[in-house]
């Protein structure tokens, strides 16, 4: 198992999932670990509709930047195995994207994420992963 | 660490065999179970036990032996460290008891067929991830 892809978002589902990111870097020291934050669109600017206000890019971006800082002080003691990138897209799709096109070998994702709906009922991004994805992914609750 | 592997095919190239086994070999010391679940007969109302019956064929019986020596001699190396079991019951239901029962770490589900083009996932599985406590992996 030489790459893992972790799929972050600072919700405490990926925090979780973080801690078992841990536990694989310990267990297989050649693996390498990337933790992939896709930042969301509203949906309908996804579909060209609507104007974003310059705000709320900001506010994503300044999210981005605070979780880039909080991941790699978590892992500081592996900082050679470890690379965060940083996206927009929509989240299940972009994991699955960037998955492929880093070769990994491990999704990591946590079972409930941010959204609103998911928190409820189940996670639809890790969901989405899980259908999509034609690599193994491990979910943790 | 103690790992739940759910099973219900052997093919020794499977990529949840080839996970575990690679666990196996990084994490000395990792307690295997090999999880076989037949379904016994169905129940009269869905989602009910009116109607179960715990019994299984002949056929079934034979079907799990050939599959326990299989996964005995595809992780040989490993004898003591691994335990294989053959449960009868609801698939989903009965991985999640296992696994709650014996405090695994790790559950690894994966697909017997699988469509390399448009991965779908079963009912098992999907049932599993939405009710298990447990780390679930999904190889497919």
């Amino acid at each position: 198992m030489k790459n893992i892809l972790w799929a972050v978002d600072g919700s405490e589902g990926s925090i979780k999932a973080g801690k078992m990111v841990g536990q694989f870097l310990d267990a297989f020291p050649e693996s390498n670990v990337i933790a992939l934050h896709v930042k969301q669109q509203p949906t309908f600017i996804d579909m060209g509709m609507g104007v974003v206000p310059l705000s709320f890019n900001d506010s994503l971006e300044k999210k981005a930047k605070q979780l880039q800082v909080d991941v790699e002080e978590q892992f500081s003691a592996y900082l050679r195995r470890f690379k965060f990138i940083s996206t927009n897209g929509t989240p299940a799709i972009t994991i699955c994207k960037v998955a492929e096109e880093e070769n990994v070998d491990l999704i990591i994702i946590g079972s409930h994420g941010y959204g609103a709906v998911d928190r409820v009922i189940l996670g639809s991004v890790s969901n989405s992963v899980v259908h999509r994805s034609h690599i193994p992914t491990l979910v943790v609750k | 660490m103690k790992v739940l592997l759910a099973i219900d095919q052997y093919h020794s190239d499977s990529k949840p065999i080839k996970l575990a086994k690679e666990i196996m070999v990084q994490v000395p010391g990792t307690k295997l179970i090999v999880l076989y679940v037949s379904k016994g007969s169905s129940a009269v109302y869905y989602r009910t036990p009116i109607g179960v019956q715990e019994a299984i064929t002949d056929k079934t019986w034979q079907c799990g032996l050939k599959l326990e020596n299989e996964i005995l001699h595809e992780f040989h190396p490993w004898v003591e460290q691994i335990r294989f079991e053959h449960l009868v019951g609801d698939p989903t239901k009965v991985i999640c008891e296992v696994a709650d029962e014996e405090q695994v770490d790790l559950v690894i589900l994966g697909q017997s067929h699988s469509h390399k083009e448009h991965p779908r996932l079963g009912t098992v599985v999907h049932g599993v991830i939405n009710h298990i406590n447990q780390p679930v992996l999904v190889a497919i």
